[in-house]
């Protein structure tokens, strides 16, 4: 294993237990908004991996499989997924045992959040930076106009005047920050540009802590996170960092556009044939939606498209099975289900299964 | 007020580089000019300053995104807030907000695209222009080496507009591409003013080495004697990559690399450390420089060859820029123009590539050139033909020009016709350039011959074919090697100190 990002894919290729395609990896650390990526990602526990790496392309994942197979970590199936071997499994171990992944990560509750978190907290530490030395005019380390847009009116809209809001921002962040590793407490300082230095790149830092860029990066994502979590459970101890957060909800969670056509139809009361003859899109497409927003919105009311002894048979089938395969469920099943429906209730139950 | 006394006011100046006053005259007189000024001396002053003296706002295209915000940002961080770009990341919010807002900004950029908007063009109409800036003219000649199809679209947007006073920015163009420019714009007089593409401060030089081993060594043996801060050029992401943890394994100090592939704010950290001075040392491909304004660079090497003599002297350009001596130095190995050949072929589409696609366009047999452009826009041409972005810009652009439905063969003929003379005109300067790797004679001669020009005054330092000391470039007293990646922080301490003043200032 020559680098965290491998070790990171090879926890998911295992997870995915060879029944799903490489590509479904490739989406889920891509962060696709698709009802399938989505909802794999629950089935498989693998939710908290979700859109954390979006700079991979298609070409750097196809050569880390490669690099598995030659290095025997992982097998070709029948059907042409992977399953990671008993080498690779060892291999996994050993590597994850010294570089054990972030505890934090929750790529899909906080990464869209922890993203624009990020961009506002780097340029308010920046600005306040300067403005409490009274130097004018700096490159923003945030391109972004609305970000810096945002910022400016945050600065003014406080009561409290720049020393004082610098204090404040340190005062909320330190306590954060005392209850993370030395490491990550670095990693995340030395992110941070202020006017006495610029920022540091992930490859720099991990020459400064002798780590690998891939893991520097992954721990400070893992920082942000918890950075982001804690500030929402506690919004009253932290109530100028919370407001840093405001308009990236927690609960906006990354739902297609046409799965929220969808759901207005529904909420208006449709059923899901009359929703797919008004869009002219399939009914499977629309059943697609439904469990989406079923694993997304864990008040979403299934109760129009199967009853609830139906729900409870397929739920106990599959745990007791321990099986996440649509058709060995069904097969096991007294009654009769569709497909849709099993699906609708491993969208309620993946994580327990 | 002179000219001068405008230029203390607003910027603080006392006094111009060379090609602003002039450039500035010529507008003021109310001259349509082209204006050829090298990178690093202040383009772009020579459309503010008259934004402020006829307090009109100014409209400035420019061909890249990175390029707009950088200029944008520029003006942003001198304090001027009446400032907007409209591209393609605008939100539509924003982007309402704007054209609403049209009236009260000084300083307008947009995007070539984004002049195909019939709101945008509608809004523009209304405001009293004071200035159309086109922004790296030579985008707009097929014969340039930086062809953008979206370009050809200003002539007729300059006429729609009304012919507003324009001001078209180049830092270089050869005489062929200077009037491919004016042509393109509407013909109607322009006035060229064109600095000198010499940079006297700037000794040129050219290393060939025998194998690439020897290369490496050579590079490696340069950035440690040399006077920093310095840039080396690569032709590909990975080399810069290979050679910038190469030389940091070899105890170079503090040197990053830089490409397009990049994340953002990767690139931004990187940028921002090398203008703040904390690098000292930029593995780069081409990605690297486009508004970067560095006064100090002491030099730019090339690890690779560019494209052509135009690019060259951009790329050597960013040394220098505080008139104190700097060097440019290529080191060459014998081949390195393959690599370049390859890029050549690929940007353009094949033969093939033409003959397929126009025979799928001709069994869809669309009826008008409407129906075709309607085809073109909703196929997966790009997909069904593995064209890449420049390859499916330019087919598109060829594609336009057919009006006449009966003829596709005609229009065949002549795309694979354009493709064919474009790739040989890319030899052509790769040629040229080629030559002046291996000329004997004077390399700085040589260089504004290609543009048709003369230089100004030899310099003591001119070129190794005339003679240079190189030794004249190296560092006078060695850095101590002090390994900065293993220095104790507190990570505590330092976020303190970011927050509050005192202790240490």
């Amino acid at each position: 294993m020559d680098s965290f990002l491998e070790a990171l894919i090879l926890t998911c290729l295992q997870k995915v237990k060879g029944e799903r395609s490489v590509s479904g990896t490739y989406h889920l650390l891509k962060g696709k908004k698709s009802s399938q990526t989505i909802q794999d990602s629950h089935l498989f526990g693998i939710s908290r991996f979700f859109g954390i790496y979006p700079v991979i392309s298609r070409e750097e994942l196809d050569s880390f499989i490669q690099k598995f197979t030659d290095r025997g970590f992982i097998q070709k199936l029948p059907n042409n997924n992977y399953a990671v071997t008993g080498t690779g499994m060892s291999e996994l171990d050993d590597y994850l045992k010294k570089f054990p992944i972030p505890v934090h990560l929750n790529g899909w509750a906080i990464q869209n959040t922890a993203d624009v978190f990020w961009r506002r907290l780097s340029l308010l530490i920046q600005t306040l930076s300067h403005l409490v030395r009274k130097k004018k005019g700096f490159y923003p380390i945030q391109k972004d106009i609305s970000v810096q847009k945002w910022i400016k009116q945050y600065i003014s809209a406080q009561k409290l005047d720049r020393q004082e809001l610098s204090a404040a921002i340190l005062s909320e962040i330190l306590p954060l920050l005392e209850q993370l590793s030395t490491r990550e407490r670095e990693i995340f300082v030395l992110r941070l540009s202020s006017s006495m230095r610029t920022g540091h790149t992930y490859d720099q830092i991990a020459r400064m802590l002798d780590l690998d860029e891939t893991y520097v990066y992954f721990l400070f994502v893992s920082v942000l996170h918890f950075m982001v979590s804690r500030i929402n459970w506690e919004k009253n101890v932290h109530p100028h960092l919370s407001i840093l957060l405001e308009g990236s909800d927690l609960a906006e969670k990354p739902l297609t556009q046409s799965t929220h056509t969808t759901y207005q139809y529904i909420l208006n009361g449709m059923d899901k044939e009359a929703v797919a003859r008004i869009r002219n899109l399939k009914v499977s497409t629309i059943e697609d939606h439904i469990v989406e927003l079923a694993l997304t919105d864990a008040r979403f009311d299934t109760s129009p498209y199967l009853n609830s002894e139906l729900e409870k048979e397929i739920a106990s089938v599959a745990i007791s099975n321990q099986t996440r395969k649509l058709k060995e469920i069904k097969e096991h099943l007294t009654g009769s289900a569709s497909y849709f429906q099993i699906r609708l209730v491993l969208a309620r139950y993946g994580e327990k299964i | 007020m002179n000219l001068e006394g405008y230029l203390e006011k607003y910027f603080g100046y006392t006094n111009f580089r060379p090609g602003q006053k002039e450039t500035i005259m010529q507008i003021m007189d109310g001259k349509h000019t082209l204006s050829m000024l090298p990178t690093g001396t202040g383009k772009s002053l020579c459309y503010q300053l008259p934004v402020y003296i006829m307090n009109k706002p100014a409209v400035v295209v420019s061909p890249l995104l990175s390029l707009m915000q950088d200029q944008a940002e520029q003006i942003r961080v001198r304090g001027e807030k009446r400032v907007v770009s409209f591209n393609s990341f605008l939100s539509f919010e924003e982007k309402r907000y704007a054209l609403n807002h049209l009236h009260t900004y000084r300083f307008i950029f947009v995007s070539p695209e984004m002049l195909n908007s019939k709101q945008l063009l509608e809004g523009l109409k209304k405001l009293d222009i004071g200035l159309f800036v086109v922004d790296e003219a030579h985008c707009i000649s097929q014969w340039g080496y930086d062809f953008r199809p979206d370009y050809l679209n200003l002539g007729p947007v300059r006429k729609e507009l009304g012919y507003p006073l324009t001001l078209a920015l180049t830092a270089t163009a050869t005489p062929a591409v200077r009037s491919d420019i004016i042509r393109e714009l509407g013909e109607d007089g322009f006035t060229e003013i064109l600095s000198s593409v010499d940079r006297s401060n700037i000794a040129l030089r050219v290393e060939k080495c025998s194998s690439y081993e020897e290369k490496q060594e050579r590079l490696l043996t340069l950035v440690k004697d040399l006077q920093g801060p310095g840039i080396v050029y690569f032709s590909s992401k990975k080399t810069a990559e290979t050679a910038a943890s190469l030389l940091q394994r070899n105890g170079t100090g503090r040197t990053a690399f830089y490409h397009g592939g990049l994340e953002q704010e990767q690139r931004i950290l990187i940028q921002q450390q090398f203008i703040k001075g904390e690098l000292d040392l930029i593995c780069a491909t081409s990605a690297f420089g486009m508004g970067i304004n560095k006064e100090n660079v002491r030099y730019v090497i090339h690890f690779q060859m560019p494209m052509q003599m135009e690019s060259y002297v951009q790329e050597i350009g960013r040394a220098g820029r505080d008139g104190k001596d700097s060097a440019a130095i290529l080191l060459y190995l014998e081949g390195d123009e393959g690599l370049q050949l390859n890029f050549i072929e690929n940007e353009l589409p094949s033969g093939n590539q033409i003959r397929g696609i126009m025979s799928y366009l001709r069994s869809k047999n669309p009826s008008s050139s409407e129906e075709l452009s309607q085809i073109m826009l909703h196929e997966d041409l790009a997909g069904f033909f593995s064209l890449n972005e420049i390859q499916l810009r330019i087919t598109q652009h060829l594609l336009q020009s057919v009006n006449d439905m009966d003829d596709f063969n005609t229009v065949q003929a002549d795309m694979i016709g354009f493709v064919e003379k474009r790739k040989e005109a890319k030899i052509q300067k790769l040629r040229s350039l080629l030559n002046w790797v291996h000329t004997d004679t004077c390399r700085r001669t040589l260089i504004t011959r290609y543009f048709q020009q003369d230089i100004l005054q030899k310099p003591e330092q001119c070129c190794d074919n005339c003679g240079m000391n190189i030794g004249a470039y190296y560092q006078t007293d060695m850095p101590d090697n002090v390994d900065e990646s293993r220095l104790v922080f507190d990570w505590k301490e330092e976020l303190i100190d970011m927050l509050i003043p005192g202790r240490n200032e």
